[in-house]
């Protein structure tokens, strides 16, 4: 089940990458042309937005983040494994923090609206907060991870 | 305090092992919470704009032509010129991968892009050869940090988005440096060839040398295509970014044929992967430094700078011992973010050349990445060798002393950073 989810998540990623390339190219394309396009730097971007958001949310189950590992050889076991749930509850704080406020500021945005295509900038914004919950989503999946691990462990 | 709070909530996040730029974020937030009354609200705004950035957008495309690089025989081929090239001097395979170094650095402008394709097809040849572990990845690590000083640069590319200052100027500044530090990684490794006896190829005929540059013509034509695009300004820096991919594609797929669309997949993931990894990186620590800006930090910085000396070339020498510091234990793209504003602030008090005194702070930023506890290039070198980092550092010393005697000598000849640029006036 999860393996479908994580194919979904990870065919969105390098479709929207895709994506992003190609605007790209039409943008300079068009621009050598004489016709260069308006709609399209602002898509791009945007695109962009979502993509970093969901990547990162990705990239924490992946465990792609950097990370700087003082702690595994130094410490027994226990130790490291406890360091390592404080870290992954922690982090869930910082995640409530881009949900939370991240909706409160997405759906103020309403009225505001994309210089270019007039959009509202809600759809930009809303980026944050979906990127949250499925970064909280893959924190509790890697938590969950650490207690199974701890279970065969013992 | 605010300040001291920060920080000290930052390197505690690190050290208990949680992701850079979620410590980065959440040491944010801790201070913001704990010492100020500055909504929270506030924090998201600074986030997006970071990410919604044109200019910010050239890092995933550098990042995709580097994947595309590696895996579609564009890097392999240049490898092999490299090697038929220098291959028959001592220490051999060394000096080939300090050039394969340097002319991937013209076309990717990320020093872990730049590391990892190196450092996978010749690390392990190394080791093969006989040159121990922690040398192989050392010297692999140093001349991966050319990556992002020959242009094109992401360090520029944030350098100029934080400052205004041209991207395509800052991206000119780095070129003597970053070849001056090939050719000082060069002689370091000759002479570290000679103290552990490494290996030299047999040397390749003038026709196997002919042959292996028209196999790897394509592939030194990225860079020039690459950087005379941006001096000679038929494109952007993001511009050129994008064509290094539509470049790389065309090139590995029509040409080497080498590359087929079921590759692509493989590519896209791993460009994704280090995209997001420096992209959330960046707009965290655009919250961290937001809230030294608030602090009045750059100028608290510049004011102790200035009662500390005002003797210019001092202070130079002072900003060098420093961001080598900050770069032992903050990841180069977050240091980058953080620190450029406050640094800028102090070139402008003490009026120094702009694009001087870009191309020391960037050069000494992506050097961070080489030094431990927090050298990314390291690991990432130390993973492919399978070596310890604690014994790979007594081999480090040599190659890292290079890199600051080319940081010192740019920092007191201005020319060697200021001439390129000043062709473009």
């Amino acid at each position: 089940m999860e393996r479908r989810f994580n194919t979904f998540i990870q065919y969105l990623l390098i479709i929207t990458f895709s994506v992003i390339v190609l605007l790209a190219l039409l943008q300079i394309g068009s621009r050598y042309v004489g016709q260069p396009l308006r709609w399209s730097d602002e898509a791009i971007r945007y695109l962009f937005v979502w993509f970093i958001f969901i990547g990162t949310a990705y990239a924490i189950r992946e465990k792609k983040h950097i990370v700087v590992d003082f702690i595994s050889d130094r410490f027994s076991r226990t130790v490291v494994w406890f360091t390592q749930l404080t870290v992954y509850v922690l982090m869930c704080v910082f995640i409530w923090v881009l949900i939370y406020y991240g909706f409160d500021v997405a759906t103020t945005m309403k009225v505001q609206l994309s210089p270019l295509n007039r959009i509202p900038m809600t759809y930009v914004f809303l980026a944050i907060p979906v990127g949250g919950v499925l970064m909280l989503f893959y924190t509790i999946l890697n938590i969950i991870d650490l207690f199974k691990e701890r279970r065969v462990s013992q | 305090m605010t300040i001291l709070i920060l920080f000290l909530a930052l390197f505690a996040l690190i050290f208990l092992g949680m992701p850079v730029a979620f410590a980065i974020g959440l040491s944010s937030i801790f201070t913001l919470i704990v010492m100020t009354d500055v909504p929270l609200t506030l924090i998201i705004p600074r986030l997006l704009n970071t990410v919604d950035s044109s200019t910010f957008l050239a890092i995933p495309f550098f990042m995709l032509a580097g994947a595309i690089m590696e895996y579609g025989g564009i890097s392999k081929r240049l490898v092999n010129f490299a090697s038929s090239l220098l291959g028959h001097i001592k220490g051999g395979i060394g000096h080939a991968t300090v050039f394969t170094s340097m002319t991937f650095a013209g076309i990717s402008g990320s020093a872990s892009a730049d590391t990892s394709a190196v450092g996978s097809v010749l690390i392990p040849s190394m080791v093969k050869k006989g040159y121990p572990r922690g040398y192989a990845a050392s010297l692999t690590a140093c001349a991966g940090a050319i990556g992002p000083i020959i242009p094109p640069s992401i360090i520029m590319i944030i350098y100029g988005s934080l400052t205004g200052l041209s991207i395509s100027k800052l991206f000119l500044a780095g070129a003597i440096p970053g070849i001056l530090m090939g050719i000082g990684l060069i002689i370091m490794n000759y002479i570290g060839a000679v103290k552990y006896n490494l290996p030299k190829e047999e040397r390749a005929s003038f026709k196997q040398l002919g042959r292996s540059f028209i196999e790897a013509f394509w592939a030194l034509l990225a860079p020039v295509i690459i950087i005379g695009g941006i001096i000679f300004g038929y494109f952007t820096a993001t511009e050129a970014s994008v064509i290094a991919v539509a470049y790389s594609v065309l090139v590995s797929m029509f040409i080497y044929r080498e590359l087929k669309i079921s590759d692509l997949k493989v590519i896209l993931l791993k460009a994704t992967h280090t995209t997001v990894m420096v992209m959330f990186i960046a707009a965290a620590a655009s919250t961290f430094g937001w809230i030294l800006a608030n602090e009045q930090f750059p100028i608290q910085a510049a004011q102790w700078l200035q009662d500390f000396t005002s003797n210019p070339y001092l202070i130079l020498l002072l900003i060098i011992i420093l961001l080598l510091l900050v770069g032992c234990v903050i990841e180069t793209i977050a240091a980058s973010i953080i620190f450029i504003p406050v640094l800028a602030a102090i070139a402008t008090v003490y009026g120094f050349d702009p694009f001087h005194f870009a191309t020391i702070v960037a050069i000494t930023l992506v050097v961070g990445g080489v030094t431990p506890p927090v050298g990314v290039l390291l690991f990432i070198t130390n993973g492919i060798a399978e070596a310890k980092i604690k014994d790979s550092i007594r081999y480090l010393w040599p190659f890292f002393f290079v890199t600051i005697a080319v940081i010192l000598l740019v920092a007191y000849i201005p020319a060697l950073s200021t001439y390129l640029p000043s062709l473009l006036d």
